[in-house]
């Protein structure tokens, strides 16, 4: 029994070790992710909810970023699920309590780039927390319907699994609030739920569309004999299937159906039908007979996408139609008219989405590809939300601009570009688009950023020159036998990372140019299986054609060249293979069959050649498409001969792309359907990061090699920024035993300060300002709870010029340091100086600080570097006398808020005394208060009125001057560097008279106060000044300890 | 063989941790004593010096509290002065910076503010008493560091979620969600630097930030002071103007 003990003691040992070593998401803490947007052009909205109160409360789905909630009508938006799945399908609210809400996950809109759900979740508390409630393999959900009467009760209208047959899908009820489900219709593992109509007046009476489809990579197929229409009038216990024959609905197979009843006369029934004839039916008898009332074409347009028929809530006669565009008919569904065509706002299409508030069917919330919209008056005109980033980019690029800028593009929004950052956050205004279509790589020519290469779908590819906004089409054709050419919906264009003005893009040849596109060489054969059965995107759709080049098939999705060996190119194709060339094209190897555990025809959807040896390559492989949903990350040391795999069960989500650092080979990211993973120890072991960034699809990512930022391209939160790598790169698994671990940094830059005057309100989106400060960084093994923690920051000197908070969370801290210090002790006057300069200190110098993070007793050092804004041109001396100056008026300042307080004070001791004293002997001492007092009057303003006194002494003028000449880093100008000695002749002046008091008067105050036998008036001396607080604000941490 | 052995073990090891969740009072039981429990109670005053820090911006502040409601905070910009004040039953501020020098009284969503400062020992510490409702939600995790979450309702329907580290019982984060004016909003509040004067554990350095926004005020306390003697004038509300104008009407 002891020698069992024992055993399991050393057997758990080296395993506990293991776990301390192992970093979590903690670890990565610090490291914050901020996001840049765009909101400017949204990403597909899939369901939206309000209540009818005003304000409105609304909760909107995007369909792959999450749920925003607003509680003031649609102006300001924030996000409610940031710790679920992003995918969204269904919201609900319930009628009878607006705090409790279901969602469905995993959006309805079967398109080839749909995302994935987990199921139904549900809060309680207005999204503040949310439950998982179950139906996690339904995937997708197209609706959720509560029972008015008795809201336990909810119905689930599940579409199920996209890319493969599965059994959770139909329509599900639970009765107890989510606790248990059953199944109340299902026809096969093929057929989902595609929508239901729940009767607002009788809810035991529903209807439900039943939906047979599959999508494939190179395929979609809509409609079969599992769909059909139904009806039920007990709750779902029992089914009708409607026929043709029996209640005019089309005959043959169906496809998807969305279906509505009136809410003012709930008998009234619209459904969309899809079918070999796609048509509009309307019942007038609660779906007993249905006829067909319209056919036309936005009514009828790609159903599976676009099947949602919404009425108004107070007109049974007007009904609206999201489609390619909007329209709505008045007459019961008969005619259509485009919504918004005649005043001409400009909306984007494809819309999926439509809430009109029940208390006023004027008011309505669109949801599109391009985001939100509201109308004011039933849909003429519309104002686009511009505050929810919930864009869905492919791809990021940066250039070498100053800022860098970053590049992409979106799924139907084009292509955009933004600069990374911007002191108070990037707006919208801050984007600028360069292309449209479906946007994807946007890639500046490295040899001159003027010009950018982008394309649309399909290949579609054009150079823009950004000064003038001229585009160019560079697509090549193909030679005489190539053959068709096959470019991917999400082509890839590569920029070389060794050859200047050399890209690469890929069909099912890999072509290469060395001229921006002007001509194409190809330099491979077929990389692809050309399996022809796996071609046909011209037949597919199903019932309904759907050709937009998302199922072209058998094409190059990803390209790699390697920055060790240009003739090293890897590529990766959608349909399984993975080839590497060593000698720049001339002779190919396709190494999928090295890659063990990944099934054939896996989607090659990222690959990586390694920084440090043209022998290394990393891969990563997405089999979503066939249903597989597992992590597949794998690393080659020898060219693709052998492969790794190296993805844990810490790495969650379909794969998409795996980088490596530039600096630490040791250090990766993996992009994953779930949101972003990183590792330190070469992959060994993976954390999720998740500070402030949501487990949002990462489908690209890059490392800026200037600034060594992590730039992500999230399919649904639009882009968002890592700053300055530095740190993870230094920590190592042996760090991570340590208590504390001192972290270097990137030098911080004197960054140039602007601001803009704006009053924009909250309906414009900015974020992800970066403050101008340095970065302290270190490790923690543990949280500090008790006792003293700071950071004290020393220049070259070894004077102390900052204390700062200390970070005590678990694992990687940032505590930011001012670029400036706190500003001068000030007089008071009447009211504050009107010059934001003269609230701060002046600028640290450039120059190598030490760093002390002090906690309890110890005591670990580190160093920051400061160094100028590298676009600023004045010269070291202009600097200096800058520096020079700024630091003289601080001085000045603080003299001269002694002096003040000085003649305050005694006039203040004076008046006091005087209280207590008669006759002459009071006359003395207020001739002393009164002198002191005209004195001061002329130190500082002292007028009614305040800050519109518009007096001016010398406190004003100080403060005004200080502030003008520190918040500029180049030489003071001339008359500011006069100005300066002019005050300070005139405070020489003010000290003189302050003398001539206190050599006269204030000796003849005392003389009566020693005869009276009362404490003499002392004038506060400056040490006494120093020790009232906020004294020597850098120096005042007394240890508690 | 081996992996079972040590699945047991991992398995023992959760056995030592109470398989019941621990009540809201058995938290706050053990929360005040980490703060010191009788010492804590025992208190009659205090006062805090420190300095507060917006960036680069910095501002000296004073707290003065008298059991059992009496509070008076004021800071410091540009040698003005700015002071809330609440004395048991009014509560009253002045906010010179722009030039008005009078105390202003403060009603609604403000003196609600003041007075959950003026709360001596906090809204947990008998909060039945005190009209406030507290619920116990778990253990969770606070930045990687294990803390159990207690959301408390204040009497005026303020809510406050706060998290003990499950170590030591110390607060080392709270949420606040309250009305100004009607309008919601949410704070996050990181506690930390926790140090012992008199046997009472205090912590000094509290870090605001306004969900959703970017930047932090932290206040940084360098002198506590346990029993002073407080003068009870400095809390009531001054009738006149302020002393710095009384010269100009004697003369």
């Amino acid at each position: 029994m002891r020698f069992l003990k024992l055993g399991i003691l050393l057997l758990a040992l080296p395993l506990l070790a293991d776990d301390a070593a192992k970093i979590d998401s903690a670890t990565l803490g610090g490291l914050r992710a901020r996001s840049i947007g765009p909101a400017a052009m949204g990403g597909r909205i899939a369901a939206i909810d309000g209540t009818g109160d005003s304000p409105l409360t609304l909760y909107v789905g995007a369909a792959s970023g999450g749920v925003w909630k607003s509680t003031d009508g649609g102006f300001s938006f924030k996000p409610v699920f940031d710790e679920h799945t992003q995918s969204i399908g269904a919201i609900a609210i319930d009628p009878s309590n607006k705090e409790t809400v279901w969602v469905g996950t995993g959006e309805s809109w079967m398109r080839n780039s749909v995302s994935v759900g987990t199921g139904v979740y549900k809060t309680t508390d207005g999204g503040a927390s949310w439950t998982s409630t179950g139906l996690a393999d339904t995937e997708h959900i197209a609706r959720i319907a509560i029972d008015p009467k008795a809201t336990s009760t909810v119905y689930v209208c599940a579409t199920g699994h996209a890319w493969d047959s599965n059994e959770e899908r139909g329509v599900f009820k639970t009765t107890d609030g989510g606790k248990t489900w059953k199944k109340i219709l299902y026809v096969d593992a093929n057929t989902g739920c595609s929508d239901i109509s729940l009767d607002p007046q009788m809810p035991n009476v529903l209807f439900a569309g039943m939906w047979q489809f599959r999508r494939q990579p190179d395929f979609f197929n809509s409609g079969g004999p599992g769909s059909g229409f139904y009806k039920s009038t007990d709750g779902g216990e029992h089914w009708t299937k409607f026929t043709s024959a029996a209640n005019g609905i089309p005959g043959g197979n169906l496809g998807r159906i969305a279906v509505a009843q009136a809410p003012s006369r709930p008998s009234v029934v619209y459904a969309l039908i899809e079918a070999k004839k796609t048509a509009l039916y309307r019942s007038d008898d609660l779906g007993e007979h249905w006829r067909e009332v319209n056919d036309s074409f936005n009514v009828t347009v790609r159903p599976f996408y676009f099947a949602r028929i919404v009425v108004d809530p107070s007109d049974y006669n007007r009904v609206y139609k999201p489609g390619l565009s909007l329209s709505y008919s008045v007459d019961g569904g008969t005619s259509f008219a485009g919504a918004n065509i005649i005043n001409g706002s400009s909306v984007h299409s494809d819309h999926h989405a439509l809430w009109i508030n029940p208390k006023d069917p004027a008011q309505m919330f669109l949801g599109t590809d391009g985001g939100l919209y509201e109308s004011r008056d039933r849909a003429v005109h519309f104002r686009h939300v511009n505050v929810l980033p919930v864009s869905q980019f492919y791809h990021v690029a940066w250039d070498m601009d100053q800022p860098y800028n970053v590049y992409g593009g979106l799924q139907d929004n084009g292509s955009w570009m933004a600069p990374s950052r911007t002191s108070e956050g990037v707006a919208n205004r801050n984007w600028r688009n360069l292309g449209g279509g479906d946007g994807f790589a946007v890639i500046p020519d490295p040899s001159d950023s003027d010009y950018i290469f982008l394309e649309s779908q399909g290949g579609h590819v054009v150079r823009v020159r950004r000064s003038t906004g001229e585009n160019r089409e560079l697509m090549p054709y193909a030679a005489e036998g190539e053959g068709k050419l096959r470019f991917n919906w999400n082509t890839p264009i590569v920029a070389s990372p060794t050859q200047k003005g050399t890209i690469y893009l890929g069909a099912q040849y890999l072509y290469r140019s060395n001229d921006r596109g002007d001509s194409w060489v190809r330099i491979s054969p077929d990389l692809t299986t050309n399996d022809q059965s796996a071609q046909k995107q011209l037949e597919s759709g199903g019932l309904s054609r759907d050709n937009s080049s998302a199922e072209n098939y058998t094409t190059i999705i990803t390209i790699n060249e390697s920055v060790k060996n240009p003739n090293v190119i890897w590529v990766g194709t959608d349909d399984g293979n993975l080839q590497v060339t060593r000698d720049g094209g001339k002779t190919w190897t396709n190494v999928i069959a090295n890659v063990p555990g990944v099934p054939k025809r896996t989607w090659v959807s990222g690959v990586e050649a390694g920084h440090f040896d043209d022998n290394v390559a990393y891969a990563t492989f997405d089999g979503h498409r066939r249903g597989d949903m597992k992590t597949y990350i794998y690393k080659t040391t020898d060219s693709g001969k052998t492969w790794k795999p190296l993805a844990t069960d810490d790495v969650k989500g379909f794969a998409q792309v795996v980088r490596e650092d530039l600096v630490n080979p040791n250090l990766l990211f993996a992009g994953t359907e779930s949101g972003l993973f990183a590792s330190i120890d070469g992959g060994a072991t993976w954390a999720q990061f998740k500070e402030k960034l949501p487990p949002v699809a990462v489908d690209d990512m890059t490392i800026h090699p200037r600034d060594n930022d992590l730039i992500l391209a999230t399919h649904g939160r639009g882009i968002w920024i890592i700053d300055d790598l530095t740190p993870l790169r230094a920590l190592t698994t042996d760090a991570l035993q340590k208590d504390v671990v001192m972290l270097p940094t990137r030098p911080a830059q004197l960054v140039i300060e602007t601001g803009e005057q704006r009053f924009d309100g909250d309906t414009d989106f900015q974020e992800g300002g970066v403050p101008e400060a340095a970065s302290i960084s270190y490790y923690l093994k543990k949280r500090h709870i008790v006792g003293e923690s700071r950071v004290e920051v020393y220049d070259a000197n070894n004077k102390l010029v900052a204390t700062l908070p200390a970070g005590k969370r678990k694992g990687i801290n940032r505590v930011e340091m001012p670029l400036r210090g706190p500003g001068p002790r000030m007089p008071g006057g009447n009211s504050i100086v009107m010059s934001q300069g003269s609230l701060f200190g002046p600028r640290l110098p450039a120059g190598k600080y030490t760093v002390k993070l002090i906690k309890g007793n110890d005591t670990y050092p580190s160093q920051v570097e400061v160094v100028p804004d590298v676009r600023t041109n004045y010269p070291a001396a202009d600097r200096e006398l800058q520096q020079k100056t700024a630091r003289h008026l601080f001085d000045m300042t603080e003299d001269f808020a002694f002096l003040t307080e000085r003649v305050m004070n005694v006039r203040d001791q004076a008046q006091a005394r005087a209280a207590k004293l008669t006759g002459g002997d009071q006359k003395t001492l207020n001739d002393l208060a009164a002198k002191s007092d005209a004195l001061y009057k002329t130190l500082v303003a002292t007028g009614e009125g305040g800050w519109l006194s518009g007096e001016e002494e010398i406190r004003e003028r100080l403060g005004a001057l200080y502030g003008a000449v520190n918040i500029y880093d180049g030489r003071p100008t001339d008359p500011q560097l006069h100005e300066a000695t002019l005050i300070e002749k005139e405070i020489g002046k003010k000290s003189s008279a302050w003398d001539a008091i206190a050599n006269k008067e204030l000796p003849a105050a005392n003389k009566t106060l020693a005869a009276k036998k009362l404490d003499p008036i002392k004038p506060m001396t400056r040490d006494e000044w120093d020790k009232k607080p906020g004294g020597h604000p850098t120096v005042t941490v007394v240890d508690l300890d | 063989m081996m992996k079972k052995l040590v699945l047991a073990l991992s398995a023992m090891a959760l056995l030592a941790t109470p398989l019941f969740a621990q009540t809201a009072d058995e938290l706050i039981e053990k929360n005040i004593k980490a703060h010191g429990g009788e010492k804590m109670k025992a208190m009659k005053s205090v006062r805090m010096t420190g300095s507060l820090k917006m960036g680069p911006i910095e501002a000296p502040f004073t707290i003065s509290k008298v059991r059992p409601e009496k509070v008076r905070m004021e800071f410091t910009v540009q040698g003005m002065t700015g002071m809330q004040v609440y004395d048991g039953t009014t509560g009253w501020a002045v906010m010179p910076f722009m030039g008005k020098k009078d105390p202003e009284k403060l009603a609604g969503d403000q003196l609600d503010d003041i007075k959950e400062e003026a709360d001596f020992d906090g809204p947990m510490v008998d909060y039945k008493a005190k009209g406030n409702k507290v619920e116990s939600l778990g253990k969770v995790d606070v930045e990687g560091t294990p803390a159990y979450k207690l959301k408390l309702t204040l009497k005026n329907g303020n809510e406050q979620t706060v998290y003990l580290d499950a170590d030591n019982y110390l607060e080392i984060k709270s949420e606040g969600k309250r009305k100004i004016q009607g309008q919601e909003s949410e704070t996050e509040t990181v506690i930390g630097n926790y140090k012992e004067v008199d046997g009472v554990m205090f912590p000094t350095q509290i870090e605001n930030h306004i969900k959703g926004r970017e930047g932090a005020q932290t206040f940084t306390i360098s002198k506590i002071e346990v029993n002073p003697t407080i003068d009870a004038a400095s809390f009531a509300m001054p009738a006149a103007p302020k002393a710095d104008e009384a010269p100009a009407k004697k003369q």
